[in-house]
């Protein structure tokens, strides 16, 4: 796809998402906050997981994204892959860190300690150091080209990684610490909960396709400066 | 759009489009070389003749266009001369001719030695070298690897004129010989060049 | 073959001529792991319990420290770029010089520790154990980093870097060494943990030495 097709064609798009992304979250969140009653063992703590999960989520999906986009760029040399990776690098940092974020608050009031070591935090951890290391990596990079090709090679040992992490860490965490803690107790989630926690994670995942398809625009608009429709665009409007 | 195999050609380059830092440094430039040719890239500071050098040998992508090498073998030299600085002379080109997979003859190494002016030096590390007489290890190295094509990048830099003289022979033997080379300086040394590619001053 | 043997030559000759350059993690590790040792004082339940854990992650900082020269000297010498060019000496003339900087790193660092472990109160049959996961674990240390090492070479302040990128790579190599060792260490089953190292190792050798050079070729490019 033409930098110029896209950028044209994208605003649409990022139109639409933005506006379904903040609708669904306006409405899965105040449902989640004020229209559900407290529950049974967390009282009202509990409601946090409506910001926890979706941002969880989304961390991992934005991070396997990233290293699809790293398998498209080394394979076919798509510009777009890279800039898709450059875009969705720091929305993951900042994913992440709302999930850890979000994930201490929660865990003083429910386990009575801001931070435990099992398989998912720390999975959540690492990723964000692999989005840091994105980040880091492509801007110690001077020329584009090599950013892209370092940033995609890093993306896809990363994946690989990730399993292996999860393994490791589920494996090593149940001999220290036997499973008397599980973070969410996925049976007692009832429908009354569900159903605004599913709205959250949509409009989620809506609302950061909308972001990192903004950024994705940026992104095209300063590659290209020099080109003819980029001055012109900027030019007109 | 493919680049054609011309007869003898060692390296082909087609249509190299490259630019850094959105600044164009080459535009359709298009060359082949081929055996026996001795080829000059010549112009300033600046006007691309290292990254020029460094996407003839592969080092370099270009950002459209193809190179295609057809020699069985390159060596590059550039201000960074490819010796380790804590071998003797004698063991980096030992290693340069295993790496290039050519035979290792004493006595041709002895002979090079000699020509080079590096006899008395050739078991001394390459830290404890002067500047000129590291360009010339360099040079002997190079030259028993048995590269087909030679891509030497400024290579007179930091020579005497007697080594000049001697670059200026050792190139015009090798092409003789049925090799090729790429030169880029940006003085003009003794060099006797079948063709030039002039970068300008853009 | 012959490259590769001559790559290999070359590469522990120039270790030894930098001498200090070449022992610097090894001090590093008996350094921090004394300095360890002497903080836990004479609690030997402590000891005992840190040891491992100690022991190991120090090995991997050492590890570490090591993995930035592994290509920097051959770019600034300009040698990295001779490989490069020699097409097709580029695989046997890479996979020399990791096997030379796991000789020169992994495999002292394998056999040091137990020593330092010692100074834990480990029992001999679990400093056998600590050498055998590090034996397996070094070389995996090895491979992942060369990529990281590969990534960041030419850009100059790569040190900091390469750790920021590396580090949450070895965190399972980390997790399943110290675990394979605890987990003996308390009679219990330490098989499963040593397979999963030994998986992850036979992974990097597959895949990872082919790829090496061609990164590092991209990493020329800047």
């Amino acid at each position: 796809m033409s930098p110029e097709i896209f950028f044209r064609g994208s605003l649409m798009w990022v139109y639409c998402l933005y506006l379904i992304g903040i609708l669904g979250l306006s409405l899965g969140t105040i449902w989640g906050l004020f229209f559900v009653p407290p529950e049974k063992f967390q009282g009202d703590s509990f409601r946090i997981m409506f910001i926890h999960v979706p941002a969880a989520h989304l961390s991992q999906i934005i991070y396997i994204g990233i290293a699809v986009a790293g398998v498209v760029y080394i394979v076919w040399r798509t510009k777009m892959a890279d800039v898709f990776m450059a875009a969705a690098a720091p929305v993951g940092l900042i994913t992440t860190g709302l999930a850890l974020l979000s994930g201490i608050v929660w865990g003083k009031p429910t386990w009575g300690t801001w931070w435990v070591w099992d398989a998912r935090t720390i999975s959540v951890l690492i990723l964000f150091f692999l989005f840091f290391g994105q980040i880091a990596l492509r801007q110690a990079v001077s020329r584009p080209e090599r950013a892209a090709f370092a940033v995609s090679v890093l993306a896809i040992v990363g994946a690989i990684n990730i399993p292996i992490i999860k393994y490791s860490v589920e494996w090593f965490t149940t001999l220290h610490q036997p499973a008397s803690i599980t973070l969410t107790r996925e049976s007692a989630i009832s429908m009354v909960f569900l159903i605004p926690l599913l709205i959250n994670i949509a409009s989620f995942y809506i609302y950061i396709a909308g972001v990192v398809l903004a950024g994705m625009r940026t992104l095209v608009l300063r590659r290209h400066k020099h080109t003819s429709w980029v001055q012109a665009w900027t030019g007109s409007s | 759009m493919r680049a054609e195999k011309l007869p003898n050609s060692l390296i082909t380059a087609h249509e190299i489009y490259y630019e850094t830092s959105g600044r164009e440094l080459f535009s359709g430039l298009n060359a082949t070389v081929r055996s026996g040719e001795l080829v000059e890239v010549y112009g300033p500071n600046g006007s691309g003749k290292t990254t020029l050098l460094r996407i003839l040998a592969g080092l370099h992508r270009p950002d459209s266009g193809q190179v295609i090498r057809h020699a069985n073998s390159t060596g590059f030299l550039s201000h960074r001369v490819g010796l380790a600085r804590l071998l003797t002379v004698r063991e980096n080109i030992r290693w340069s001719i295993a790496l290039s997979r050519a035979h290792f003859a004493e006595a041709r190494v002895l002979s090079v030695l000699k020509q080079f002016e590096l006899t008395s030096c050739a078991q001394s590390l390459v830290r404890d070298l002067s500047a000129g007489q590291v360009k010339r290890s360099a040079l002997a190295a190079l030259v028993l690897s048995d590269h087909q094509l030679w891509l030497l990048d400024e290579p007179s830099g930091s020579l005497d004129a007697e080594g000049e003289e001697l670059l200026c022979q050792t190139v015009s033997s090798h092409c003789q010989a049925g090799g090729a080379a790429i030169v880029a300086t940006h003085t003009s040394i003794a060099l006797t060049a079948n063709r030039r590619i002039d970068l300008g001053s853009t | 073959m012959k490259v590769f043997l001559a790559t290999l030559r070359r590469d522990l000759l120039v270790a030894i001529r930098t001498g200090s350059e070449t022992l610097n993690p090894l001090v590093f590790l008996v350094l921090v792991g004394v300095i360890f040792a002497l903080v836990l004082g004479n609690d030997h339940a402590a000891r005992e319990l840190t040891g491992i854990p100690v022991v190991w992650t120090t090995a991997l900082f050492a590890n570490m420290l090591a993995l930035e020269g592994l290509f920097r000297r051959e770019q600034d010498e300009g040698t990295l770029a001779t490989i490069l060019v020699a097409n097709e000496s580029a695989l046997p003339a890479t996979v020399a010089k990791l096997i030379a900087h796991w000789l020169l790193t992994g495999l002292p660092i394998s056999v040091l520790a137990p020593l330092i472990g010692l100074g834990f109160g480990l029992s001999f049959e679990t400093l056998g154990i600590l050498s055998g996961t590090l034996l397996i674990g070094t070389p995996i240390l090895t491979l992942v980093g060369a990529i990281g090492a590969a990534l960041v070479v030419g850009l100059g302040r790569g040190g900091v870097l390469l750790t920021l990128l590396v580090l949450p790579l070895f965190v399972p190599v980390l997790l399943l060494g110290i675990g394979t060792c605890q987990q003996f260490q308390f009679n219990a089953e330490y098989i499963p943990p040593l397979l999963g190292l030994l998986a992850i190792l036979s992974g990097a050798i597959t895949a990872i030495p082919i790829s090496i050079a061609p990164i590092l070729r991209f990493s020329q490019d800047q």
